[in-house]
């Protein structure tokens, strides 16, 4: 958490990240050419096919793992700390893409009178029909976002845009996949001798939307829950005082979309809005760490009392009353101001 | 509480965290060390080619329907040996026979071959040279009208020029190689009087249409009457017909 903006607010976990990604990456892309460039004369294609195929192929598989990361994440905990540094992945993987297109422009669309620009948009131009479609342009086109994506990952940018615009904005980033694929189902999948991609690719898309899917059926499950909960009038019963773990919490679906986060701290219960104000983060998978609720993705912290984040930090969630009624928690599903102090609900642990 | 299982990135990392990244570090760079093996392992599959040896001949210059040199047959090339000829990068060589029409040339280029595909590549003026020899010409002879299947590539790049320089993802290559001059080639499915490769032209016998640009790169029969020059085959297509597949 920083108040300051800095290019990047490096720490000892963002380094390892990066420096374990790029030496992912390097390795990629070092076997991929000295295996390629090792072929037979007669097998072997050329420097520059070889660079933009295993820029291009590294770009798709970085992709790839990025948009796996998000679901894995909720449907399994221990993947949270990759997705802590996941916007370093996709600056990353927009530098990877961009050297594939330098190779390609600079390969297929250069040593011509015509502006290699010029030509890559114009030199193809047979639309109607899927084989021989100018398959080049479905990647300018996620090129163009993932350029876009990168150049606003900063906190900056979230700030600016608010949180909901700049997340509407980044799941463009499935736009982009979809173009990807389509790029490589209409180019280099249409080569019948890159046998190994007609594997990956596949492979690589269906794991995509397998794990989507997974978490998707997971958080319908919550959905069920809140319909439930819908059904009640005023205060909803969310269960045992004793069934909240110490600095942990339990999540209550809403009608609305939203949900609400039920965190013990010692003997007290509170409640605060679920979704982080940073990304949305789902602050009841997080802990309280030093007396704060702190968010499993990025570690931003929150007061469980008022939903304010400590100073100098001016974030500020809903909180929600709670009560006690024959050893259940009762919670009102109207939400308070954000920012608004309520008392804790005094409920000892069970011994 | 115990952190050791919740990370918090800002903080340093409980060690049984450290020793989850390093194994999950590891996991990364060897899935992706065995993916690189896997995808770069592709084999071209398109036969050697080679690209650079300088090639001398003199022979009669033929500028429709591209710029070909017709050299005199000898024990290897018993109809004479027919050479595309192409300009530096994706450009062809007309600017270089302009008033070599019929006429006996000197070429001192670069050859490109891939199989029974050459291109002699000329880059200035002086590489091909009119010859004061006495010549009758080159007669073209019809072999009629044929179907023919085969696959449009640019005679350049097909040749060894770039590596494979044919299949889907060089079109808009292909396309901008015709489109600056070069000679556009059918790669036949099978022979087709021994030769696998015949050059295009227009039905009058001038350079291609603009329309081969949609043909490019996907499998294609096309009509029309082939025409053999020298130990070359053209195929003086009918435009119109053409399937793709």
């Amino acid at each position: 958490m920083s108040v300051a903006y800095t290019p990047v607010g490096w720490n000892a976990n963002k380094i390892f990240y990066d420096v374990a990604l790029g030496l992912a990456v390097a390795a990629y892309l070092w076997i991929f050419m000295a295996v390629a460039e090792g072929m037979a004369p007669g097998a072997r294609f050329d420097d520059a096919t070889i660079e933009m195929r295993a820029y291009g192929s590294c770009a798709f598989l970085m992709l790839s793992a990025i948009l796996c990361i998000g679901p894995l994440a909720r449907l399994d905990t221990r993947f949270l700390p990759v997705l802590y540094n996941r916007r370093h992945f996709g600056v990353m993987t927009c530098f990877v893409a961009i050297m594939h297109a330098r190779h390609v422009i600079a390969w297929y669309f250069a040593f011509s009178p015509v502006d290699p620009y010029v030509a890559l948009l114009s030199s193809n131009t047979s639309f109607a029909r899927l084989a021989g479609f100018p398959f080049e342009l479905l990647g300018v086109a996620a090129l163009l976002v993932l350029t876009l994506l990168a150049a606003t990952s900063h906190d900056f940018w979230l700030n600016f845009l608010t949180p909901p615009r700049w997340k509407a904005l980044h799941m463009s980033i499935y736009a982009a996949y979809a173009c990807v694929v389509a790029h490589v189902s209409l180019g280099a999948l249409l080569t019948p001798q890159w046998q190994a991609m007609h594997v990956v690719m596949p492979a690589c898309a269906l794991t995509v939307v397998a794990l989507h899917l997974a978490a998707a059926a997971r958080q319908a499950r919550l959905d069920r829950t809140a319909t439930m909960a819908n059904e009640a009038v005023g205060w909803i019963d969310v269960g045992e005082a004793s069934g909240i773990a110490d600095g942990r919490a339990i999540i209550v679906p809403l009608s609305d979309a939203e949900s609400v986060a039920i965190f013990r701290n010692g003997d007290a219960l509170g409640a605060i809005a679920n979704a982080c104000r940073h990304q949305n983060g789902p602050l009841g998978e997080g802990r309280i760490i030093d007396g704060c609720v702190t968010c499993p993705w990025h570690g931003f912290q929150y007061r469980l009392e008022d939903g304010c984040a400590p100073p100098p930090y001016t974030e500020k969630l809903a909180t929600y009353n709670l009560r006690s009624a024959n050893g259940w928690i009762q919670l009102d599903p109207r939400p308070n101001p954000p920012g608004t102090r309520v008392e804790p609900l005094h409920a000892p642990a069970r011994p | 509480m115990s952190r050791s299982d919740f990370f918090v990135g800002y903080l340093p990392a409980s060690r049984a965290l450290r020793r989850t990244a390093v194994i999950g570090a590891l996991t990364l760079c060897g899935a992706f060390a065995a993916l690189a093996i896997a995808l770069g392992r592709t084999p071209a599959d398109i036969g050697p080619s080679d690209y650079g040896d300088d090639i001398a001949a003199t022979g009669v210059f033929v500028a429709q329907p591209y710029p070909l040199l017709v050299t005199p047959p000898d024990a290897a090339h018993p109809r004479g040996r027919t050479l595309l000829l192409g300009g530096e990068g994706k450009r062809g060589a007309q600017d270089f026979g302009r008033d070599l029409e019929g006429r006996v040339a000197r070429l001192a280029g670069i050859l490109v071959r891939r199989g029974e595909i050459e291109m002699a590549l000329v880059s200035a003026a002086d590489q091909l040279q009119r010859v004061d020899t006495p010549t009758s010409g080159v007669q073209t002879t019809s072999l009629g009208r044929w179907r023919i299947t085969g696959e449009i590539c640019d005679g350049k790049c097909v040749a060894g020029g770039m590596r494979p320089g044919a299949g889907l993802a060089h079109k808009a290559c292909a396309n901008l190689c015709t489109s600056g001059g070069l000679p556009p080639v059918l790669v036949t499915a099978r022979p087709i009087e021994g030769r696998n490769y015949l050059l295009l032209a227009a039905r009058d016998g001038g350079a291609a249409p603009d329309a081969v640009a949609d043909l490019t790169a996907i499998p294609v029969t096309l009509e029309g009457e082939v025409m053999r020059l020298g130990d070359m085959l053209i195929l003086r297509a009918d435009w119109a017909t053409a399937r793709k597949f």
